[in-house]
């Protein structure tokens, strides 16, 4: 007897989306007989047009409607095999799929497709741990494998790797984060850096392994990254050319010596010097991993709603946020940084740092011992070892509503350009009666100013206005050379346009070539045929 | 290189991925994942929803005998800044043994009350 979870093929008919949830230029015939035949591939368990099982999909934070971005079906595949035979069917009646590994991607889409009516195909059931070596410290997994699972695997069998998640980590993955480009927080914080080695089942059914993975035989395939010939993986990031099905990555041996530690600023401008003093540090890697500069709000928010210090609407004034660093204890901005290695590496790079904040005559440092369990501390802390905590949820609840979008340009690490986008981004804001919620993530030479754009997603005038707020943010830090390394399903093709017009043909001249009738993604990137 | 005793029989050696001649063969030694069992409610619990529903983050759900049926609803659906949570993360199974545990939970008494 089928439930409502399973659809003969003969019922999945009946069950088809309204036509308004049709992906553009698919008739609901050939919609049918494609369903039809992912059932005969997937088996009806695997298949789902019903409003139950496609809700969880449809659960968006950016400031567009959920229709704009309805999936008319979801599919659950777990084998390659399985891949390339729902792939011949979408290239036979042009139906679009939008894949997902653990489908988070909050803020920037969750895991709605870009338009409405493709099939979102989810690879959530394809979360096999390949393998992990623990003397080469790499790791070969499949895309549903959440950073939860790695992790416990890694404790359960006693190996001393540490991961670098980004902050939803418990339940976002390492396959997803890092085709995207996410970032992290330990000395492996920029992802797609520490990747190595993928397996992509291109449009046509191909099987790609790119890097070593093409020779027959090879041991190398998590460890050298080029292969041979153009570096391929990066255009399979960020992008809708092929659909990852395995992915290398690097994994960091636990160190003898952890020590995180805060250094808080008072002012609004000493980033500027927080910049000047810390950048060169990085660079020579004395301070070694990705740290961040947080802003008070964004200390704040993931600690309490805004509501306990300010009732009111529109932008958080100045002295509530005065009032708020003096009884919380927290910097205008506060920075997050640690050290990792023996106890004698360790000590000579503290004091290094020690030395160059005094000789700053700026911040005060703050190291465990002094923090103990306290936040915002204990959770840096733990995302600065790749540990798993959902502390940083709390920016969603900081004005409530539930209305999300990461408005993250790139900076270079100079100090001017921290003091010019941060003046613009909160003039901006401000505008739109917005809060300017920030923190600097640090590259090896760059940071991502990452702005998370909260709104009340259950007021749809403060939702049209987020709308406006995102597209005037993106156009006006464009028109001064700034541009976002990422970008939500609702902005990408405003976002294409800064990267300039010889970018985006070429970026369609290899859709074209790879995915001739564009059933992958379409929209990803501002990318189509 | 590799441990053997490291890697349960449901994992795919490196070697078995290489020493296969071509791609389709490779794609084909991977063992099929069995489906799983229904994962235990305290589990969950703790990898997931005390991360969010035990720090403050959100709201304490501990102790106010909420129905499963509304539990299952905001898990699959979201609300406001709660995920949702699809049948691909989390089973039929699985969620109503969460929803079940959540339902009978009861909330700790202070220390200085006990």
């Amino acid at each position: 007897m089928p439930t409502k979870t399973q659809i003969k093929p003969e019922t999945a008919a009946a069950a088809l989306p309204a036509s308004e949830t049709l992906p553009a230029g698919v008739s609901a015939a050939d919609m049918r007989a494609a369903i039809a035949e992912f059932v005969a591939i997937l088996g009806p368990e695997n298949v789902f047009t019903d409003a139950d099982h496609i809700a969880p999909y449809t659960k968006v934070m950016i400031a567009e409607s959920e229709d704009l971005h309805r999936p008319s079906a979801v599919v659950y595949a777990r084998e390659v095999s399985e891949i390339q035979r729902i792939l011949k069917v979408c290239n036979t009646y042009k139906v679009p799929v939008w894949t997902i590994s653990t489908g988070r991607n909050f803020g920037y889409g969750s895991a709605a497709p870009q338009s409405p009516g493709q099939v979102v195909l989810d690879l959530r059931h394809m979360n096999r741990i390949l393998e992990v070596d623990p003397v080469l410290c790499t790791a070969l997994v499949e895309p549903g494998v959440t950073y939860q699972q790695l992790k416990d695997y890694l404790e359960e069998h006693d190996i001393p790797l540490w991961l670098s998640c980004p902050a939803p980590s418990a339940i976002a993955g390492p396959v997803g984060n890092t085709l995207d480009r996410g970032v992290g927080y330990t000395p492996y914080g920029e992802h797609f850096m520490m990747q190595c080695g993928m397996e992509v089942v291109l449009a046509n059914g191909e099987v790609l392994r790119t890097g070593m993975g093409g020779v027959e035989g090879t041991s190398a395939w998590q460890v050298f990254k080029w292969g041979y010939g153009p570096y391929l993986d990066g255009i399979f990031t960020q992008s809708n050319y092929g659909i990852v099905t395995k992915m290398g990555l690097w994994l960091m041996p636990k160190p003898p010596v952890y020590k995180p530690f805060c250094i808080r600023y008072d002012h609004d401008d000493d980033i500027h010097d927080i910049v000047e003093t810390l950048r060169p540090l990085r660079i020579a890697n004395v301070i070694p991993n990705a740290m961040v500069f947080a802003n008070v709000m964004w200390e704040a928010a993931a600690l309490m709603p805004r509501s306990k210090y300010y009732d009111g609407t529109g932008t958080t004034p100045d002295h509530v946020l005065e009032e708020i660093k003096a009884k919380e204890g927290l910097g205008a901005w506060n920075v997050y940084a640690a050290l990792y290695g023996t106890k004698e590496q360790v000590e000579v790079n503290w004091q290094i740092i020690t030395g160059a904040i005094r000789a700053s005559g700026k911040g005060r440092i703050i190291t465990e011992e002094e923090a103990g369990e306290t936040q915002p501390f204990n959770y840096r802390a733990k995302l600065m070892r790749g540990d798993m905590t959902l502390q940083e949820f709390g920016l969603y609840r900081w004005r409530g509503g539930g209305g999300s979008m990461w408005f993250a340009p790139v900076a270079a690490a100079k100090g001017s350009e921290t003091i010019e986008q941060t003046r613009l981004a909160k003039e901006i804001l401000a505008q739109y009666g917005l809060d300017y919620v920030a923190e600097y993530v640090v590259g090896m030479r760059d940071m991502h100013h990452i702005i998370d754009v909260l709104y009340d997603r259950s007021d749809p005038a403060e939702m049209a206005r987020a709308h406006e707020c995102f597209a005037k943010l993106l156009s006006e830090f464009g028109k001064r050379g700034y541009a976002v390394y990422r970008v939500n399903t609702a902005f990408m093709d405003q976002t294409a346009d800064l990267y300039g017009p010889v970018k985006r043909k070429v970026d369609q001249t290899l859709k074209r070539a790879l995915d001739p009738n564009g059933i992958l993604a379409p929209g990803k990137s501002g990318i189509r045929i | 290189m590799i441990r053997p005793a490291l890697f349960p029989p449901a994992l795919l050696p490196l070697a078995m991925l290489t020493a296969a001649a071509a791609l389709p063969a490779l794609t084909a030694a991977a063992a099929a994942p069995a489906k799983s069992a229904p994962v235990a409610a305290p589990v969950v619990w703790d990898k997931v929803c005390s991360r969010c529903h035990l720090t403050g983050v959100g709201p304490e759900l501990r102790g106010r005998a909420l129905p499963p049926e509304y539990v299952r609803t905001v898990v699959r659906g979201g609300l406001m800044a709660m995920p949702a949570f699809p049948h691909s993360s989390i089973d039929d199974g699985t969620l109503d043994n969460v929803a079940k545990y959540v339902a009978a939970s009861r909330l700790p008494k202070p220390a200085a009350q006990r």
